[in-house]
């Protein structure tokens, strides 16, 4: 027996003990040899990275972000979770998930894809941006040592998702442009089983990669974080444009695309905000395409700003809907109105979400049932 | 009676204190910078003391209490805006690194100039040592004067703010006083000063407290700002929300559902029996609100505030039903029970990095809440930790700590997983609900839920994030208490992740035992080298020196976290703890001048090791009503033991040296306080607890007890 295996045996023995002690649901003690099979591993894998270019005088140029990061050997880049090692640029974080769950697609938020379904979520360390605001700062923020990974590769992820006969794998919660490889390779598998995936990203990323990821994956939601670059700059420590055109070309791509619009009290709240965010979307993505317009709490390193106020998000959502979006949703507002799907056309409620919760459901064929509309989305 | 002196204690130990409740509240209510800022004021008075000294002839004292009182309030000001300087964002939480780095400087002019008056006030007259210990004297008599005043008036009557204006007046006035030849010159500025300091006190001051607030939370309206005796405090109002900020952070909002069911649905879905219960907290953001809509419920609120500002009842709809103890929450649950105790206690924890936090998440605390409970009362803990997605390390070692300490004093310990995660615990076994089980409960409520729905509990409560944080609870075995405050120190680490510089820097210090054992080697080191000098009588001044200036802060700073700990208002009783601090070092010094031979060292040092041994054995059994004149008391005994040390370690190091470094003592004296007030709370106690961290400083008096008779 090596270390490793007393550690696991000895964990999974304490795990019962706890268990026991707090009284868990019996199906759940009952489940925890299953469970220890999530054994965390100390390794980081050592895959070759895709996009990147050694440079004439040592070290290596990153592409895979519009940070084109240069490293030297034995360097990382601003992730974390990439590594120049003698000129040769390795993922650390290729099938070595820090975070496995199973969630409703309406938590990504997804509204027009799949909707009442689950997604098979994952997540490794890092990201190539440092949102002050960040809900997932505990992970995005660290490296791959500091983490609790699990040995998880694609095969067992998509083996996963099958024999819990879960529709779609989410790649979710930190960046998952940094684990581009592990992604990738994910969905291949996953559509050679019929089972989609859906990126939920900060759209930061350069174009090339991009286009590839487009090739595989069937959703993308992305954290538009406001529409004025001097927030990028100080709140995200990034750059707006790139995900802008980044945005376009997902659009261009014809694989289903939704908006997240994080409304942070007092950085990117103004009426004028909404209005340019709402009029740019009109003009470079179109109308159709679904916009989230989701409430704050004091998260990472903002601890002082207050949750959003209800009214701020009703007029972030008239705003918007005046501008001549047709679907602007309103996030982490259970039993709003807004969480509702409407049809353009006649206002007819087509899905009534009550939280992760469809409570109606009355698309057929992607149309409206009483004015015949098409709704756009995959449903 | 040498009235500079009086008003140098006045000006110092008022500004002192008035600057450092300022930092505190400034950064999220967080003690640890104290031993930071005290450890830059030592510095800065040293610097000041030096510069004064140097430069006495160019500078006159009325000159420099004239720059000084205007400087204090200028430092509040700034230590309110600072944060936003160095930082993108507005309150943006500021890295361990930088913020310590601000509680040093911030302390920078105050410092300087107190140190400056004292050298210049001490020479003004008479011989050196004389005037020295005169001045010394009287400004522990203004000192402690400056730290009731400030006791008595902050968070009563004015703000920090207004009495930094006020101290400058009175200081200035009486100065001019002093030197103004007719009396109808006194009695115009006496009329100048009382109206200058109505004008502060009624306009100058709020108004200014206002605009400093109404800059920082643009475009939020500010509603009110004031100060209690706890905390710097800012209600705002913005398009519908109104917002409760505490030590520039967000304590509550309404309206936040999520926040409020929360704390009060999980317990009620668990035992719906549940009538009588009491929320640890303000209820007038919401859960007071929430239990009016539901009938069988009768909510009784504990916060040691009382009511804050009358502003909130027009913004916030009155709940109607709940009653408010207006206590502090440990002196609170030490009293007796009255009646058959509560069906459930909610006691949202918050900033676990403070001591006033963490002393809720101790064994004696969660006994003595158990007693508070009926049969089958539920204690029901409500965390800002995240668990729904991943439980990190760190989070990890928290969640494991609070479980542990809670199970030393329930049978029964249930957790729920999600963005805030909830420990349930009863004498009486829990129920076992399934998520549809408790969907049914909720449908029996006459309120409808919108978080804590089936909406969400089905997700919330799966197997998989159920399992994750069950085996998280295993990762650490050590419990949190008064003698050894884990969670505080954990929290730290926690903070620290959230930036790189903090993070090596927690990593490579604070979560090392070796620089426990690096320190104990440096203090073995020094005496062994001081006894094997061969000028050894020489040698044990430089240190008594060191013993004097370590055992002083490290007393200070552990009767700062004991009081903190157990009466939980450190923000004003800071005041008096400071006050006697200065008055027993005055005293002493005074006494041993006065004294001089040989026992005074024997007497002074056998006092600090008695003052040491005391605390030990007899901090558990104060009563609360007693706290505050028994902390004052061991810090006036230590500091006037300290304070004997200096003269006799004065004497033994330059003795006949009358070309010795006259700054050699002090640093040494430095060096140990240094290692004192940056090491106590944030290593010591956290590393090896209460109890060794005393008896190690009391076996150093011993040695220097040994030292002293060996080389008499």
């Amino acid at each position: 027996m090596n270390r490793r295996t007393f550690l696991r045996m000895a964990g999974c023995s304490a795990a019962a003990g706890v268990m026991s002690h707090t009284d868990m649901l019996p199906e759940v003690l009952g489940g925890i040899q299953n469970a220890c099979a999530f054994d965390y591993t100390d390794k980081l894998s050592e895959v070759e990275a895709r996009y990147y270019r050694r440079l004439d005088g040592g070290g290596i140029e990153c592409e895979l972000c519009p940070r084109h990061c240069r490293i030297t050997d034995l360097e990382r880049g601003y992730c974390g979770v990439r590594e120049n090692r003698g000129d040769v640029y390795y993922t650390l974080v290729y099938g070595l998930p820090c975070s496995l769950n199973i969630d409703p697609i309406e938590k990504k938020p997804l509204f027009h894809f799949l909707p009442g379904t689950t997604a098979f979520s994952l997540a490794t360390a890092g990201c190539n941006v440092n949102c002050k605001f960040c809900q997932n700062w505990e992970i995005s923020q660290s490296r791959p040592e500091q983490t609790n990974n699990l040995d998880f590769g694609p095969e067992a992820i998509v083996r996963m998702c099958r024999a819990r006969s879960v529709p779609s794998i989410a790649y979710t919660y930190s960046e998952p442009v940094v684990f581009f490889e592990y992604m990738y390779d994910t969905a291949v598998m996953g559509r050679e089983q019929s089972i989609k995936s859906v990126v939920i990203t900060g759209g930061y990323i350069e174009e090339k990669p991009l286009a590839d990821l487009l090739s595989v994956v069937d959703a993308i939601k992305v954290d538009l974080k406001a529409i004025r670059e001097d927030y990028y700059r100080e709140v995200v420590r990034g750059e707006l444009k790139p995900v802008l055109d980044r945005l376009v070309q997902m659009r261009k791509s014809g694989v289903w695309l939704e908006i997240v619009y994080l409304v942070v009290p007092t950085l990117n709240d103004s009426e004028a905000d909404f209005r340019d965010l709402s009029v740019w979307i009109k003009n470079y993505l179109g109308t159709d395409v679904p916009v989230h317009f989701t409430r704050f709490h004091p998260q990472y390193l903002l601890q002082n700003l207050p949750v959003t106020p209800q009214r701020t998000l009703e007029t972030a959502h008239r705003i918007a809907k005046a501008e001549g979006l047709e679907y602007v949703y309103l996030g982490n507002l259970p039993g709003h109105p807004f969480e509702s799907t409407y049809c353009p056309g006649c206002n007819e409620p087509l899905i009534e979400r009550r939280g992760y919760r469809i409570h109606r459901n009355v698309v057929s064929d992607a149309r409206c049932p009483k004015c015949n509309r098409q709704i756009p989305g995959v449903f | 009676m040498n009235r500079r002196a009086f008003l140098l204690g006045l000006y110092a130990t008022g500004g002192q204190i008035l600057l450092l409740r300022e930092l505190v509240s400034s950064l999220h209510g967080d003690e640890i910078f104290i031993g930071t800022a005290l450890f830059g004021w030592l510095i800065w008075g040293a610097l000041g003391a030096y510069l004064g000294g140097r430069f006495r002839r160019l500078i006159s004292p009325t000159t420099l209490f004239a720059f000084g009182s205007l400087m204090l309030p200028v430092m509040i000001v700034l230590t309110r805006l600072l944060p936003l300087a160095m930082a993108d964002q507005v309150g943006e939480v500021l890295p361990l690194v930088a913020a310590s780095v601000m509680s040093i400087f911030i302390m920078l002019p105050v410092g300087v100039i107190s140190g400056g008056l004292f050298s210049t006030i001490s020479r003004s007259r008479g011989t050196v040592e004389e005037t020295t210990v005169h001045v010394y004297l009287f400004e522990g008599l203004g000192a402690f004067a400056g730290g009731v005043a400030v006791l008595l008036t902050v968070g009563e009557t004015v703000s920090g703010l207004a009495l930094s204006i006020m101290l400058g007046i009175i200081v200035v006035g009486l100065e001019l006083l002093a030197l103004a030849g007719r009396a109808a010159a006194k009695l115009s500025l006496a009329l100048v000063g009382v109206a200058t300091g109505a004008a502060s006190v009624l306009w100058i001051a709020p108004a200014t407290d206002q605009s400093i607030d109404a800059f920082k939370y643009s475009p939020f309206r500010v509603i009110s700002s004031f100060d209690t005796r706890y905390s710097h405090q800012v209600v705002l109002s913005h398009q519908g929300s109104t917002v409760l900020i505490t030590d520039n952070q967000v304590e509550a909002t309404y309206p936040d559902v999520q926040r409020a069911e929360n704390c009060l649905l999980p317990p009620i879905m668990h035992r719906p029996e549940i009538g009588d219960c009491l929320f640890v907290g303000r209820p007038d953001f919401g859960i007071g609100q929430l239990s009016d809509s539901l009938p069988d419920l009768n909510l009784t609120a504990l916060d040691h505030r009382g009511s804050l500002v009358d502003a909130l009842s027009d913004l916030l709809p009155q709940a109607t039903g709940c009653s408010l103890i207006t206590e502090d929450p440990v002196r609170y649950f030490s009293k007796s029970a009255i009646g058959g105790g509560f069906d459930l206690v909610i006691l949202p924890l918050g900033n676990l990095d403070s001591y006033r936090g963490s002393r809720m998440v101790t064994a004696a605390f969660f006994d003595r809440v158990s007693e508070h409970l009926s049969v089958d009362g539920m204690l029901f803990l409500v965390t800002s930790y995240d668990t729904d997605r991943y439980v990190t390390d760190e989070a990890r070692a928290l969640l494991s700590v609070i479980y542990r300490t809670l199970r030393t004093s329930f049978e029964h310990v249930t957790l729920w997983p999600g963005e805030m995660t909830l420990f349930f615990a009863a004498e009486t076994p829990l129920p076992v609900l399934s998520p549809d089980s408790l969907a049914v409960r909720l449908g029996h409520l006459p309120y409808r839920a919108q978080l804590i729905s089936e909406e969400y509990l089905a997700d919330r409560l799966n197997e998989l994030k159920r399992m994750r944080l069950s085996a998280a609870l295993d990762s650490l075995g050590a419990t949190n208490s008064l003698i050894r405050p884990v969670v505080p120190h954990l929290q730290i680490g926690y903070h620290a992740k959230k930036n790189d510089l903090d993070r090596r820097l927690i990593d490579s210090v604070l979560q090392s035992r070796f620089w426990v054992w690096a320190i104990t080697g440096i203090i073995v080191i020094f005496i062994l080298l001081s006894q094997l000098n061969r000028n050894r009588r020489r040698a044990h001044g430089r240190f008594l020196f060191f013993v004097a200036g370590l055992a002083s802060l490290s007393a200070e700073l552990t009767a700062f976290y004991l009081y903190q700990s157990q009466a939980g208002s450190l923000y004003s009783a800071m005041a008096v703890l400071i006050g006697s601090f200065m008055l027993g070092l005055a005293s002493g010094t005074w006494t041993a001048y006065r004294c001089p031979g040989y026992r005074v060292e024997l007497v002074s040092l056998a006092t600090m090791l008695a003052a040491v041994l005391v605390l030990m054995g007899t901090f558990q059994f104060v009563s609360a009503g007693l706290l505050l004149p028994y902390y004052s008391l061991f810090l006036f005994v230590v500091s006037l033991a300290t304070g004997g040390l200096f003269v006799v370690a004065t004497r033994r190091y330059y003795g006949s040296h009358g070309t010795a470094n006259r700054g050699a003592g002090y640093g040494w004296e430095l060096v140990g306080a240094s290692l004192g007030a940056l090491f106590t709370t944030t290593l010591l106690l956290p590393t090896i607890g209460l109890y060794f961290s005393g008896l190690s400083l009391a076996a150093m008096v011993l040695l220097a007890i040994i030292g002293s008779l060996m080389t008499s």
